[in-house]
């Protein structure tokens, strides 16, 4: 058990803010390309962490607080998704709220985000899942595996389609 | 399972940076955290999914103390029974009273019962809450030192 997760376990309030520190950002970017608003996804955040308080002890056997957190999140995504089905069918993907500037010697920097934000929409969702976790994340197959509750091949795979996907829709631009 | 390279990830996915967590929020769940933990810390922002209810009447966030606040007084301003009070609260407010049900407002609980067994509501007094509150805040100094006293807010 790492040392942050042995203070998360133990309930101390700044190893919850560092865990923040570490993954707030990148979850809800994860968050947001599941189809939840920046303003939903924010709530499920607070969800999420409040979640992981109530189940600290959790932490006693886990590895990867990160990972773990993302679990949940993930979990939490998924019950407020199934709830909002509906809005979900119809919510689309907009660049802005997935992606900031960019990178200034590219002058065509929004056409980029707006490319790759339609791109990774009309990717499978479990396979826009796993390129997300894994290049944005930073998480490794292993890590991404326990976070989807996948076995660690179809991640892999999964992930593999998806960079041929988007490489068949972008790479021409490039 | 290997991880793939460097190499393997499309130039054109870094290009583009992931856009983060809005401002405040990293307070807000700090807060949470906090009072979770049983920190007896105040904070403002302490409210999470459930308890943010649909507060955002007219983009600002209200607590569940001003919401009881001004709809108590709504009601007894209007002269409204209980029953017409109800009919006026949209459907999509909901949440306000599973908030306040979950809050233990007594006064809220019963409304709260029939108001869920209630059809749909006419949808018509968001604005007239929104409105009732803004003058309140406007015109009652007793209600914003309640307001200011008890959450730290406006």
């Amino acid at each position: 058990m790492s040392q942050l997760a042995r203070r998360l376990a133990s309930g101390e309030s700044n190893a919850f803010t560092e865990l923040y520190d570490l993954c707030g950002d990148q979850m809800h970017h994860y968050l947001v390309l599941k189809r939840i608003s920046r303003e939903d996804a924010g709530d499920l955040i607070q969800e999420v962490f409040l979640r992981l308080v109530r189940k600290k002890e959790a932490f006693r056997s886990v590895e990867n607080p990160v990972a773990f957190a993302f679990q949940v999140a993930r979990n939490e995504a998924n019950r407020w998704l199934s709830r909002t089905i509906r809005k979900r069918e119809q919510f689309r993907l907009i660049a802005a709220d997935l992606f900031v500037e960019v990178d200034p010697r590219h002058s065509e920097s929004a056409d980029w985000r707006d490319a790759l934000t339609n791109a990774l929409a009309v990717l499978p969702d479990e396979q826009s899942e796993v390129v997300v976790l894994k290049i944005y994340g930073e998480f490794t197959f292993q890590e991404i595996a326990v976070i989807t509750a996948t076995p660690q091949g179809t991640v892999a795979t999964r992930y593999r389609r998806g960079i041929g996907k988007l490489n068949e829709i972008l790479g021409h631009l490039e | 399972m290997n991880e793939p390279s460097d190499s393997g990830v499309p130039e054109f996915m870094l290009r583009s940076k992931p856009r983060g967590a809005p401002e405040g929020l990293r307070e807000l769940v700090v807060a949470t955290v906090a009072k979770e933990l049983g920190s007896t810390h105040r904070h403002t922002g302490w409210f999470t999914r459930t308890e943010r209810l649909r507060f955002q009447i007219a983009g600002s966030l209200l607590l569940a103390s001003v919401a009881t606040f001004f709809l108590v007084e709504l009601r007894e301003q209007s002269r409204m029974t209980r029953v017409d009070f109800k009919k006026e609260i949209p459907d999509h407010d909901r949440d306000l009273f599973e908030f306040l049900a979950y809050h233990d407002e007594p006064k809220f609980h019963e409304w709260f019962r029939s108001y869920r067994e209630m059809a749909k509501p006419s949808a018509q007094s968001l604005s007239q809450i929104k409105n009732t509150f803004l003058h309140m805040i406007q015109i009652d100094p007793e209600f914003q030192k309640y307001v200011r006293g008890y959450h730290g807010l406006f």
